[in-house]
């Protein structure tokens, strides 16, 4: 494994926060269609501040230095949000994955997708709306006006496009599912919220790498907790392939949690309504999904050799066969690519992404299509 | 020889191993896209669109790199779903793209037109017909409205074809080809890029 892409080295992280920038720097240089010049200047100003930080992320640095640069990105991140500069990103690659997701394990439900904080609040205004409407004995049907099962997933600027970090958001969808098993105070802060157990569960694998990779830009990282009982539990730990790096990983992860959720009752309920990803299933598909990313196609698809699409891919095997093979096969795709500058490589990464959500977004419209075809009777 | 591959062949080109295999994901309906008798590939309307707001700027002078900045700032971009739909007004352009993500071999090249059904209520859909050997990704399809009525567009339907034409080139120069990773792998309509044309740089010459 190179240095790139060995998740324990520093020259992971450092390519990892240098892709953040990369990309922050070109949600930055997509702008509205009218703003004021000055906004404009300002935008890219910060589009060359973000540039030049994914250049320095290339040199050699100390401890110090990466955490200044984690701390320019986290700021360069909040002001980007502050000035709204990107309220016209639509479609992005997260959405359509996320939205695949919430059609299959939440369908009826609706997602609110704000890469700009203005419209987080205004969902949060709706629900307190709807609060104060109960409150006061009021009687307003709803209607089609306000969705009766919305809720807001967030993303970071600038990785509307990064949908190798989905797994993250999907933790809120879990979330959500967890209403109704556990009781409100136990989904909220009043107990212990257990979306991000319930995504390792079932998200496997794609959710643990993708947490690692992450953990080291949040100012305060979520604790991910029993991580090595869950692991262990669904045989992650002795996968030929992934054990070591995820024993590996887990261990890390694991000095900072604690173990004891798995002895609730709350715990063993979610489990009987969330099935796990296994590594059967990891086995069953991913390797068929890597074949397709190294041929620059979407991972969509099991079948090679047929020309109707008849066996899509699971959404989970999509996310999982991202991470797996950006962490074992990515210098295939740079062969191919012929990558070979840190802007090649960060372009290269931009490729899978792509491919990861069309590979989504195909295998979706393929079940529903399946589904409707039988519905009348073809 | 140039030859036009059948229904029969293209079929069987998608069922070879690569590097000679033709990829296009998804087939919804073999038996609808692919007629054995036919010699060409329905291809189905994707979710997403970019509309230009013309109001937003004053023209396009693709020798100027810069001046396609603005227009390119102008676009709106639309994700409908599947389950959505768009209307195209008389005059109207706009750009879509294939629900299809393609892969055509080195020794083949394709040739997108519309469908003469909708060729016939007024609407044009490709003009950029060419698809070259060794393509990857959602082919940019340019869509006008030449009628008189609008039109409504349904994700999913069936709106252009693809016939295949057979190139002398070997198969198993795919994989040594270098690729340039911005431009592969697109996934949704695609805004030009005659900005980027190498030809400006004389032409700006041959203005001095």
């Amino acid at each position: 494994m190179s240095e790139t892409f060995n998740p324990f080295s520093d020259a992971y992280a450092a390519a990892h926060l240098a892709d953040e920038a990369r990309s922050l720097s070109s949600t930055l240089l997509l702008a509205p269609a009218q703003e004021p010049r000055r906004l404009t200047a300002l935008r890219h100003w910060l589009s060359q501040i973000a540039d030049a930080l994914a250049e320095k992320c290339a040199e050699p640095a100390d401890d110090d230095q990466i955490k200044r640069y984690k701390g320019l990105m986290i700021d360069l991140r909040e002001f980007a949000n502050d000035i709204n500069a990107t309220n016209h990103i639509v479609p992005s690659g997260m959405e359509i994955v996320l939205k695949a997701f919430q059609e299959q394990l939440h369908p009826g439900g609706i997602i609110i997708l704000p890469p700009e904080p203005y419209l987080k609040r205004k969902a949060e205004t709706i629900g307190w709306l709807m609060s104060g409407v109960e409150e006061c004995g009021l009687s307003v049907p709803l209607g089609d006006a306000v969705p009766s099962s919305a809720f807001v997933l967030q993303y970071p600027l600038g990785e509307q496009d990064n949908v190798m970090n989905a797994p993250l958001q999907l933790a809120t969808l879990y979330l959500k599912l967890t209403r109704g098993v556990l009781q409100p105070k136990s989904a909220t802060s009043g107990g212990y919220d257990y979306s991000r157990e319930i995504a390792l569960r079932a998200l496997g694998p794609a959710y643990l790498f993708a947490y690692y990779a992450q953990r080291q830009n949040w100012r305060a990282a979520s604790p991910l907790s029993a991580i090595q009982h869950l692991l262990k539990e669904q045989g992650w730990l002795d996968h030929p392939t992934l054990g070591r790096l995820l024993e590996r990983i887990s261990s890390e992860v694991s000095k900072e949690t604690r173990d004891d959720i798995v002895d609730t009752p709350e715990w063993k309920a979610l489990c009987d309504k969330i099935p796990a990803y296994t590594p059967e299933q990891f086995d069953a598909e991913v390797p068929i999904l890597w074949e397709r990313l190294k041929q620059l196609l979407p991972p969509n698809e099991l079948g090679m050799d047929e020309v109707e699409s008849e066996n899509p891919a699971s959404l989970v095997s999509i996310l999982n066969a991202g991470w797996s093979f950006y962490l074992l096969h990515m210098e295939d795709l740079y062969k191919i690519l012929g990558s070979k500058t840190a802007q090649d490589k960060y372009d290269a990464k931009m490729v899978l992404n792509r491919l990861l959500t069309k590979g989504v977004e195909l295998s979706q419209i393929t079940q529903n299509w399946r589904t409707a075809r039988k519905a009348i009777g073809q | 020889m140039t030859s036009v591959l059948g229904g029969i062949e293209i079929k069987q080109r998608m069922r070879e191993a690569f590097p000679s295999k033709l990829v296009i994901t998804p087939i919804l309906n073999g038996d609808q896209q692919i007629p054995d008798h036919a010699a060409a590939v329905d291809l189905r309307l994707g979710p997403q669109f970019i509309v230009a707001k013309r109001s937003h700027f004053a023209q396009i002078d693709a020798r100027d790199a810069d001046s396609l900045t603005p227009v390119y700032q102008s676009q709106e971009h639309f994700d409908v779903g599947m389950e959505g739909e768009i209307v195209i007004h008389p005059q109207q352009f706009l750009l879509a793209a294939t629900l299809e993500y393609l892969r055509i071999p080195m020794d083949l090249t394709g040739s997108v037109i519309g469908r003469s059904s909708w060729g016939r209520i007024g609407l044009i859909i490709a003009t950029a017909t060419a698809v070259h050997p060794g393509f990857t990704g959602c082919l940019t399809l340019e869509l006008q409205n030449l009628g008189d009525t609008p039109i409504v567009l349904h994700p999913g339907t069936r709106i252009a074809q693809i016939a295949f034409y057979r190139v002398g080139a070997d198969p198993a120069s795919f994989t040594s080809r270098v690729y340039r990773a911005k431009y592969v792998a697109a996934i949704g309509p695609e805004f030009s890029r005659l900005g980027n044309d190498a030809d400006w740089k004389m032409i700006n010459q041959l203005k001095r």
